[in-house]
């Protein structure tokens, strides 16, 4: 159980365990043990490793079937308390499909008065607020329907950013934002961090380098990693080369810009002897892909 | 979790303040809503002397038209809370954000509709006439929201824009089916259509429910209209077991009641059932006016017209002997005097409430009612009264058009009883005389000129004038009269005093 403080008298962050989320016969979530403070967290993981079913239960968008969950100190099962989390929860959901007709400040506006932002004019000058904070703010009265893509992804991120929230759920929230904006987005992020629980699941795993301090890693439902980034370098240190020649099949390996081979592989024995082969300090994605198993163990 | 419950009711009551604003700042609102009110306007019966019936014709029709464009509005925001605001982990839940719009719709619709009421209320040009019957105008805005009902219900089922659709598609294939398929099957079926409208419009078989019971039972369709919707709204949920088959079963209980209520009201207000229910009854006076010698007996809500008709009898009774009995004028509908209206008393003439007083010709049957009773000629709708070469007749005419009406007036009372060319001759020849001339030989001669044995060259002889002979008066101006010379000859049979 978290128990940060907090003015609105609820308790922050998250405390899950044993959560377990079926569809059907097919197990996305497998006993999920978890406890979440202020700062963010960077969740990684395949596609259908189970990452926005997390994200889901966290934000009450849906039930877990088996396990306990408090999220801000309440009990997400219970309707009263449910609502009281949903107020001071800040969630960009995975391609959030918005009403077309609404213009930014709207669907602003909209979300504001569902998460009881004080008066009128109280809410139009957070509503300006969160516009500004995602560079929208000239196109406040554009209708959604004209927004590109990249712009209704910074809406969708100044909807969840809205009111101040105790806790913020992002998936895959830089899809389609360009290099100034992910960096702007890592600022809001990272300021709002400081007395807040985020949870960003993400494929940028630049941008869990940038962010977190900590980093799960899911993978078919089961939390295989949760641990501080460089832990999860050190991890992969010794197993990440550069290579003139091709690997042989079987070998994870990709063409950098200068011709050369970079190579990951569970160990130095494993891997095909190469004349000119050079051991290189793993990245965080280094790491990653050699965790998830996407080479060969 | 009192302190959530008292939360969530002051944000359910800012989002029904969000979803008002949105909703009149729609453009759909800003182009329908205008488009619906000028139908409304433009098809109203502007009358001189407005009726409570009229009021709530204009009611029902602005009902029709603010409903259908608020069915518009709203399917725009219900599609936002069906389908677009569901992954969001939103405070309220779907059903209280679909509810809080519904609320904001009907909000809307209701202040629109009054709006118009009020505007045609204050703009009338004389108080209106006729009882007021606050649960039959109350029924008539409940009736308005089904259109944003319908649009929340249909939106939750469907998921999509296909109602909206369906409907914009349907009105000018509805409008132009009845042109382009007269007398094909697709007539039938567009004219059925055309009936469940207007059933659901208006179910019963009266114009205007003016009684408390006709009154209460439109106010109990218009809500039993409205909580369909609602229950489909609830029925449509598919996140608990139970409320789609209840809100379904009660749905139907709740149109079965609707149908019952449609076959009780047809039972009991059919002009076929209020005829046979109707009593020859001796009719109380005791609420009924007297001006002059006459009586007059308004339904309630139209004594401000006793004035217009006394006005308007004012010339036939100037030019009656004192000694004539006067009948009692009753005014009687099907739903207040239907006793009075089948069953008219012998000593009274009965007017409908569709009888006008700023209408020429239900101003000349007022008096043609009034005329002939004197007379001893029977009601003018009794057809089949032959009056041709009756004195009486010309007499009758004569009174009908006394005062400055013309000849249109005496001719539609002399339509009534088979007029020949002499009785329309004779009568032109009176309007042209004097009234003093005239009045004075129908006082002095009221007895013999009554008989029904009196004939027109009795009646020309006493003015003077001849039918024959070279001092004849001469044939009818055909092109000024409105009266067509072959079927004044097919009509003229001999008198037979009948």
């Amino acid at each position: 159980m978290t128990t940060t403080a907090d003015p609105t008298g609820l308790t922050g962050g998250v405390r899950a365990r044993g959560l377990v989320r079926t569809y059907g016969t097919r197990r996305a979530l497998s006993g999920i043990d978890l406890d979440l403070g202020p700062g963010v967290t960077g969740l990684l993981g395949r596609n259908g490793a189970g990452k926005t079913t997390l994200l889901r239960c966290l934000a009450t968008d849906l039930e877990a079937t088996l396990g306990e969950l408090s999220v801000l100190g309440l009990d997400p099962e219970r309707s009263g308390e449910r609502t009281a989390i949903r107020r001071r929860l800040g969630y960009l959901p995975q391609n959030p499909s918005f009403y077309p007709h609404f213009t930014a400040f709207g669907l602003l506006d909209y979300m504001a008065v569902l998460k009881e932002r004080g008066g009128r004019r109280e809410r139009h000058e957070e509503v300006r607020r969160a516009l500004r904070g995602v560079d929208l703010y000239d196109r406040r009265h554009t209708r959604i329907r004209r927004l590109s893509g990249g712009m209704r992804q910074r809406l969708g991120l100044a909807a969840a950013l809205l009111g101040d929230p105790r806790l913020l759920l992002l998936d895959e929230p830089t899809i389609g934002l360009d290099p100034e904006q992910r960096i702007r987005f890592r600022d809001l992020v990272s300021e709002l961090a400081v007395h807040s629980t985020v949870l960003l699941s993400t494929h940028q795993i630049e941008d869990v380098a940038a962010l977190c301090r900590r980093v799960l890693v899911l993978d078919q439902g089961r939390m295989i990693f949760d641990g501080a980034p460089a832990e999860l370098v050190a991890r992969a240190r010794g197993r990440v080369w550069e290579q003139g020649a091709r690997p042989p099949a079987g070998v994870t390996s990709w063409r950098l810009a200068d011709g050369r081979y970079r190579v990951l592989g569970p160990a130095e024995s494993d891997v095909p002897d190469a004349v000119d082969r050079v051991p290189v300090e793993p990245s965080l994605e280094d790491a990653y892909l050699l965790l998830t198993g996407s080479v060969p163990r | 979790m009192r302190t959530v419950g008292w939360s969530n009711a002051v944000t359910f009551g800012r989002l029904t303040g969000f979803n008002l604003r949105h909703l009149a700042r729609s453009p759909l609102f800003l182009i329908l809503v205008p488009a619906a009110t000028a139908v409304v306007w433009l098809t109203s019966h502007a009358s001189g002397l407005p009726t409570m019936g009229e009021l709530f014709n204009e009611a029902v029709l602005c009902a029709a038209g603010v409903g259908a464009a608020m069915f518009a509005v709203t399917t725009f925001p219900a599609l936002r809370e069906v389908r677009y605001s569901r992954s969001m982990a939103l405070p309220l839940s779907p059903g209280a954000r679909l509810a809080s719009l519904a609320l904001a719709s009907i909000t809307l619709t209701t202040a629109l509709m009054c709006a118009v009421l009020t505007v045609f209320v204050v703009t009338a040009p004389a108080p209106i006439a006729g009882t007021p019957q606050p649960a039959a105008f109350v029924g008539v805005v409940v009736l308005g929201w089904a259109g944003p009902m319908g649009a929340v219900a249909s939106v939750a089922w469907t998921r999509s824009y296909a109602p909206l659709i369906a409907l914009t598609l349907l009105l000018p294939l509805y409008l132009s089916s009845s042109l382009l398929a007269l007398g094909t099957r697709t007539d039938v079926i567009v004219s059925r259509m055309g009936s469940l409208l207007s059933m659901a419009l208006q179910p019963l078989p009266i114009s205007y429910p003016d009684t408390a019971t006709t009154a209460l039972l439109y106010l109990a369709h218009a809500v039993s209209m409205v909580l369909c919707a609602g229950l489909l709204t609830l029925a449509a949920r598919h996140d608990t077991r139970f409320l789609r088959p209840v809100g379904l079963a009660v749905t139907t209980v709740v149109l079965v009641g609707m149908a019952a209520l449609h076959v009780h009201a047809q039972r009991e207000y059919s002009y076929d059932a209020l005829s046979a229910n109707a009593r020859p009854r001796t009719p109380s006076t005791g609420s009924c006016h007297g001006l002059d010698d006459m009586t007059y007996c308004p339904l309630p809500g139209y004594e401000s017209w006793v004035v217009f008709w006394h006005a308007d009898l004012e010339p036939v009774l100037r030019n009656l002997p004192e000694d004539v009995h006067r009948p009692t004028v009753w005014q009687a509908n099907h739903t207040l005097r239907p006793d009075i209206l089948f069953h008219p008393p012998d000593d009274g003439i009965v007017l409908t409430e569709y009888w006008r007083p700023d209408e020429e010709t239900h101003r000349a049957r007022l008096r043609s009612e009034l005329v002939a009773h004197v007379l001893g000629m029977g009601r003018t709708d009794d057809r089949g009264y032959v009056g041709t070469g009756q004195a009486r007749t010309v007499i009758g005419a004569w009174l009908v058009a006394v005062e400055g009406e013309g000849t249109e007036a005496a001719e539609w009372f002399l339509l009534d009883f088979a007029p020949g060319r002499d009785d329309l001759r004779l009568t032109h020849a009176l309007l042209a005389l004097p009234e003093e001339q005239v009045a004075a030989v129908v006082h002095e001669h009221w007895d013999v000129l009554m008989s029904s044995t009196t004939d027109l060259a009795t009646l020309a002889e006493l003015l003077g004038l001849s039918l024959t002979g070279p001092e004849a008066i001469p044939e009818p101006d055909w092109e000024r009269s409105t009266l067509d010379p072959g079927f004044i000859d097919d009509q003229s049979t001999p008198p037979d005093g009948t």
